[in-house]
C-alpha cells in the first residue's frame, strides 16, 4: 500500500501540489488525470523522489520513502516516461539490464531475466536483444521501456504519460498489454495521463487533479455517476457519459437467461458499449453471451443496456 | 554507391599516407622535384636534422599538449554542466576564450620568460590554444543529451557518477571528439612556431628556409605538416563517424 499524506510541492510563490492525501491499494492500477499544469506528474515524481516534497510524507508498504537513499528507493520501483528515454548507446538487452546491473545481479541471471522479459513483450529475444533502440518502431521502443522498468521485479511501477508518443492503434494495444501484464504480475501501477479514456480504461481507481489539488479519488464509475466537482464533470465530458459508463460495464455482469432463438453471440468480456454498438449495427435488440469456451451463458437486450447506462 | 565508388576514399587515403611516409623517411626521392626551388649550390633537402626525427618531435609536441588540453577541457566542461558547477560556466568560458584569442606568439613570448626556451613554452601555448574547442564541445555534447534519457537514468536509480560515466559522457563523446579533432588540426599547424623558441619541430625546416631564402625547405616542411594534419583529421573523423553510426546518433550530431 502507498500512503500519500498531506503532500505539497511549492516553488517559491506557486503551489504545484497542494495538500494531497490518498491511499493506493497494492496490486491495483491507479490513474492520475488532469490537464497540463495540474501537478499530476509532480505528484508521481515525488513518489520516487525525482522531485523533493515541500511538505508531507509518503509511505510505501509501511516504510517512509525518506528513510533510505533515493537511488536505492528508485531501483526498487519501475519508472516509465513519455518518449521512453531509452539509452541510445545501449542495445535493447543492455537497456533492459540497467537496473539489475545497478543491483549487481550475476551476469547469467541478468541474461535470463532479459530474455524472459523480451518474451513477455513479444519481442523475439534472438532477433531483438542486440538491436539498437533507433532500429525499433515506436511501439517496440515503448515496450522495451516498460520491460526495462520491470527488469528488477519491482512491486510498484510509475508511468508518466507512457503512451503519449504512440499513434492511436498501437496505443490501444499497449494499454491492453499493460492490463494483461498487471494481471500476470499483480504489481501496483500508477499511471499519469491527460487522456480521460485511457484513465478510465486502465484504472481500478482514478485520481482527478486540478490546480495542484486532488478533486476526486474514486472508481471510474463513481467519477461518472457522482462527480464531486464541476471540473470532474468537465473533464469526463457530458455528451457521451452514458457511453463511457457502458464501456466500464462488462457483459458478463448483466446477464439474463439464454435466448436460444437468437443467432448472435458475443464474448463475456465485451463491454456493454461494444454490445450496444454491435446490436445497433445489426439492427437487432438482443444477443447471446458466450464464455471463453464458446458456451452460451446468458443474453443481453437493449432495455438491460439502457438501464446500465442510466444516470443514478 | 557502386562497389568501386566505395573504395575511392580508401585509395585516396592510402596515396596520401604513402606520400607522407615517403616525404618523411625518404625525402631524397623528391630531390629532383624540389631542386628548382632551391638556390644554386644550396642543399635541396634540409640537412641539419632528419625530417623523420623532426616529424616525430612535432607529433610529440602536438600529442602532449593535446592530452593536457583534453584533460583540462573535458573535465572543465563536465564540471560546469554539474548542478553545483553551473555558475562557473561564464567564467570558464571566458578563460577558454582568452586562451584562444591571445595570439600564440604572444603566449610563447610570455611563456619563455616564465619557463625559458625549449619545448615547454610551446607546450603551454599549444595546450591553451586547444582548450577552447575541446571545452566548448564538451559542454555542447553534455547539454545535448535528451532530457528524457537523463530523467530515465535518474529514475532507474543511477547515482550522479553512474549517470555521468554510463550515459552523459558516452553520448557526448562524438562532439567531444569533434573538439579534439579541431584542436589537433589547429595545433599541428600552430606547433611550427615553436621552433622560434627552440622547440624541436617541423617549424625549424620552414623557418630555416625563410632565413636562407630556400623555398625547397619551406615547401617540404609545409607539405609534411599539411599532410599530417589532413591524415590525422581524417582518422579522427573516421573514429567519430564510427561512433555516431554505432550509437544511432546521426540525427543529433550531423
Amino acid at each position: 500500500m502507498i500512503s500519500i499524506r498531506q503532500v505539497s510541492k511549492r516553488y517559491q510563490e506557486t503551489t504545484v501540489v497542494d495538500q494531497v492525501s490518498m491511499e493506493i491499494e497494492s496490486g491495483t492500477i491507479t490513474t492520475i488525470v488532469g490537464t497540463s499544469g495540474s501537478g499530476k506528474s509532480t505528484l508521481l515524481r515525488m513518489i520516487n523522489r525525482l522531485t523533493d516534497m515541500s511538505e508531507g510524507e509518503i509511505w510505501i508498504e509501511g516504510r517512509n520513502i525518506m528513510s533510505q537513499p533515493a537511488t536505492e528507493l528508485r531501483r526498487r520501483m519501475g519508472y516509465v516516461i513519455q518518449g521512453n528515454g531509452l539509452f541510445p548507446h545501449r542495445t535493447v538487452a543492455e537497456n533492459i539490464a540497467t537496473v539489475p546491473k545497478l543491483l549487481q545481479w550475476q551476469a547469467s541471471t541478468i541474461q535470463e531475466r532479459v530474455y524472459e522479459l523480451l518474451d513477455l513483450f513479444d519481442l523475439e529475444p534472438k532477433q531483438y536483444a542486440h538491436k539498437w533502440p533507433h532500429q525499433l518502431s515506436g511501439g517496440q521502443q515503448q515496450r522495451v521501456g516498460v520491460a526495462r522498468a520491470l527488469a528488477a521485479r519491482p512491486q510498484l511501477l510509475l508511468m508518466d504519460e507512457p503512451f503519449g508518443a504512440l499513434d492511436p492503434v498501437i496505443r490501444h494495444k499497449a494499454q491492453e498489454d499493460l492490463l494483461t501484464i498487471q494481471q500476470q504480475l499483480g504489481i501496483t501501477i500508477l499511471v499519469v495521463t491527460h487522456d480521460m479514456d485511457e484513465a478510465f480504461l486502465l484504472a481500478d481507481k482514478v485520481a482527478v487533479m486540478h490546480d495542484g489539488k486532488l478533486l476526486q479519488y474514486a472508481a471510474p464509475e463513481d467519477i461518472l455517476v457522482n462527480p464531486s466537482d464541476p471540473f470532474c464533470v468537465q473533464l469526463t465530458g457530458t455528451s457521451d457519459r452514458a457511453l463511457k459508463l457502458l464501456s466500464l460495464a462488462k457483459a458478463k455482469d448483466h446477464l439474463q437467461p439464454v435466448n436460444e432463438a437468437i443467432e448472435l453471440d458475443m464474448p463475456a468480456e465485451a463491454s456493454l458499449r461494444d454490445v450496444l454498438s454491435e446490436l445497433t449495427w445489426r439492427g437487432v435488440p438482443i444477443t447471446n453471451i458466450i464464455n471463453a469456451q464458446g458456451q452460451r451463458i446468458g443474453s443481453i437486450d437493449l432495455p438491460q443496456i439502457l438501464k446500465a447506462g442510466q444516470a443514478r | 554507391m557502386n562497389r568501386i565508388g566505395a573504395y575511392w576514399p580508401w585509395l585516396v587515403r592510402l596515396v596520401v599516407l604513402l606520400l607522407f611516409l615517403a616525404l618523411v623517411f625518404k625525402p631524397y626521392w623528391f630531390e629532383t622535384l624540389f631542386a628548382p626551388l632551391a638556390p644554386k649550390g644550396a642543399a635541396v633537402i634540409y640537412p641539419q636534422d632528419s625530417l623523420a626525427s623532426l616529424t616525430g618531435q612535432h607529433l610529440e609536441l602536438v600529442l602532449v599538449s593535446l592530452v593536457v588540453s583534453a584533460l583540462l577541457g573535458v573535465s572543465a566542461g563536465i564540471g560546469v554542466t554539474r548542478p553545483s558547477g553551473l555558475e562557473f560556466l561564464p567564467l570558464a568560458r571566458a578563460i577558454a576564450n582568452i586562451g584562444q584569442t591571445f595570439p600564440p606568439v604572444a603566449v610563447l613570448a610570455l611563456a619563455v620568460s616564465a619557463v625559458g626556451f625549449g619545448a615547454y613554452p610551446t607546450l603551454i601555448a599549444l595546450a591553451l590554444y586547444g582548450l577552447l574547442p575541446i571545452f566548448e564541445n564538451t559542454v555542447a555534447g553534455v547539454k545535448q543529451v535528451p532530457y528524457a534519457v537523463l530523467d530515465a537514468a535518474d529514475g532507474m536509480g543511477m547515482s550522479a557518477s553512474q549517470r555521468l560515466w554510463g550515459v552523459e559522457l558516452p553520448l557526448a563523446l562524438p562532439l567531444i571528439l569533434e573538439g579534439i579533432k579541431v584542436a589537433t588540426v589547429i595545433n599541428i599547424g600552430t606547433a611550427t612556431i615553436g621552433s622560434t623558441v627552440a622547440a624541436k619541430c617541423l617549424g625549424e625546416v620552414i623557418i630555416a628556409g625563410l632565413l636562407v631564402n630556400n623555398m625547397a625547405y619551406v615547401l617540404q616542411g609545409g607539405l609534411i605538416v599539411g599532410l599530417m594534419a589532413v591524415l590525422i583529421y581524417d582518422l579522427l573523423g573516421l573514429m567519430q563517424s564510427f561512433l555516431v553510426q554505432r550509437l544511432g546518433l546521426s540525427a543529433q550530431v550531423a
